[in-house]
């Protein structure tokens, strides 16, 4: 006897739906328009997830319950051509994708859903990402990974996010501020590809919480001196001492950086170039460190940026200065090619 | 036979399709939610009517619900894995017609430790399944078979709508005359008589 899913009603089909993995309930609602309406119904709920998109592939992660580490559970490939055999005409939004759908890994053990389709261009992905949000309940906000591409700027394609890491062709200035204009809400923006163009008053990068360029440039410099956020990761950075001098001194007297947590600064190895550490701390009210009132390592930025740093603040090139308002504590290391300042809570 | 009793001594009747009765105890029919909603704190006066399950089903959906008695309380579904190895027995010599009936009188009983294990199971028989292979397995209508399913309804539809228009149309002629006053209604049939009259003679 058949199993006729559409003939049970509505609470088995959801006790069903609730007890698939995510990849059987995301090709389930594949099947059919009823099997879809069955689906969003069923109201699954997932975790933070994070896009992956690059210029022939996207895939979907969910973080694991277990921790931070995020696992696949949906890939769209792009291919020249799909086997006729086993092409799925999928509803996405008004249109008709042709695709084929596929379940990588065992019966006991569904890693992904493997999406084939012909292209991945704009029109898809914002319809692939309103199918998605549409089928689930995000509980936690987005993360999203990006090869830049030029339709990025023009399309708002993912909802809620508020981390993003962009990597690629180099941005221009008017890109970049033209993608974050869609993405307002961010707490963490990284960026592996260097930056050309002035930063002004008004772009939208200054509004960003926490910051890290890999590839800093002249621009990082820049940032760093109208950073209003709390963390600020720069390698490969132009760094400029008497910059350095009056971020230091504006902190001191309160007059900017009020946010700060952070900064940790690179410059190029292949420069050639040191940072004059005098030029630094010239003319700064500066202590010695001394052991009996601090730690002398910080373990830096570990959770917004995803990575760990011990870093140590003590030798000779390190000071503490004290902010005149409310007396905070702030450890500064000047030394060779890199700049890093903490402020102690 | 029934009395709203909590004793799980008590045995209650229950009431199969096919007219059949038989005894269930009062510890296992409390597992059914709807039970417990319908019947237990108002009593059943005779045979508790369940007549939409065959006595087969019926049997098979309390035959679990005595075994389950003295487990502990439900908390939640229990991955197949570790169910025990009379449930899988239970599960196991079920056909699949027999299963799918034991799930519909499951979920209208409301015993949700059954209506979940059996869930489960269906879910897992769509484990590792490419949209192509679940539909077979989930039997969904073809296209052509949907649009069959639609002209139908559309042309029960039609038929609805004539047999309520002609109902609405007699209604209608009956309120007319009801709401004529008798001398009015004795005018109006002299006056037809006497056309009818007319039109004969004329003849």
């Amino acid at each position: 006897m058949p199993l006729k899913f559409l003939s049970f009603p509505f609470l088995v089909q959801e006790n069903i739906l609730k007890n698939m993995e995510l990849v059987e309930f995301f090709i389930m609602s594949t099947c059919s328009k009823r099997t879809k309406q069955s689906a969003i119904l069923a109201r699954i709920e997932v975790p933070k997830i994070r896009h992956v998109v690059k210029e022939n592939e996207h895939s979907i992660m969910i973080r694991r319950e277990e921790g931070e580490k995020f696992k696949t559970i949906i890939k769209i490939l792009e291919v020249s051509r799909l086997r006729l055999s086993r092409m799925w005409r999928m509803s996405i939004g008004n249109s008709e994708f042709p695709t084929e759908i596929s379940v990588q890994g065992n019966s006991s053990n569904a890693e992904y859903c493997l999406l084939k389709v012909t292209q991945i261009d704009e029109t898809f992905l914002v319809g692939f990402s309103l199918y998605f949000n549409t089928l689930f309940r995000l509980k936690e906000s987005t993360k999203l990974k990006l090869e830049f591409i030029k339709s990025a700027v023009r399309t708002p394609m993912f909802e809620n996010v508020n981390e993003v890491s962009l990597s690629g062709e180099t941005l221009t200035m008017d890109d970049l501020d033209s993608f974050l204009t869609l993405y307002p809400n961010l707490d963490v923006l990284k960026i592996k590809q260097s930056i050309d163009g002035e930063l002004n008053e008004t772009s939208r990068i200054l509004v960003v919480k926490n910051v890290c360029l890999s590839n800093a440039g002249p621009f990082g410099m820049n940032l760093l001196t109208k950073f209003t956020g709390q963390n600020i990761y720069l390698n490969k950075v132009d760094l400029v001492e008497a910059d350095l001098n009056e971020i230091i001194r504006k902190w001191i007297n309160s007059e900017g950086y009020q946010n700060l947590v952070s900064v940790h600064a690179l410059m190029d190895i292949h420069s050639g170039r040191r940072i004059q550490t005098d030029q630094v701390f010239d003319q700064l009210p500066i202590e010695r460190f001394n052991p009996t009132e601090r730690q002398e390592h910080v373990r830096y930025t570990t959770r917004v940026f995803r990575f760990t740093l011990d870093i140590g603040f003590h030798g000779d090139n390190c000071y503490d200065v004290i902010r005149k308002s409310d007396g905070k504590k702030a450890s500064i290391r000047a030394d060779f090619r890199f700049f890093r300042m903490v402020i102690w809570n | 036979m029934t009395s709203p009793a909590s004793s799980s001594e008590v045995k209650y009747l229950i009431e199969s399709s096919e007219g059949n009765t038989f005894d269930v105890s009062g510890a296992a029919l409390r597992q059914s939610n709807t039970f417990n909603a319908m019947f237990l704190n108002i009593g059943a006066d005779g045979p508790i009517p369940f007549t939409d399950y065959n006595e087969a089903t019926l049997k098979k959906v309390f035959e679990y619900c005595e075994h389950s008695v003295n487990e502990e309380n439900y908390s939640g579904p229990k991955h197949q894995d570790d169910l025990s190895k009379w449930d899988l027995n239970f599960f196991n010599e079920m056909d699949q017609k027999m299963f799918i009936d034991v799930i519909n009188a499951s979920n209208f009983l409301d015993i949700e430790r059954l209506t979940s294990y059996c869930c489960e199971r269906i879910a897992r028989m769509l484990r590792g399944k490419n949209t192509q292979e679940m539909i077979k397995v989930i039997t969904l209508p073809t296209a052509e078979e949907l649009e069959a399913k639609q002209k139908v309804e559309e042309k029960k539809a039609a038929a609805a709508k004539k047999v309520a228009e002609k109902a609405a149309e007699t209604a209608e002629k009956t309120e007319t005359l009801e709401e004529l006053p008798v001398q009015q209604l004795v005018q109006t049939t002299r006056n037809k008589l006497t056309r009818k009259y007319l039109s004969f003679s004329n003849e």
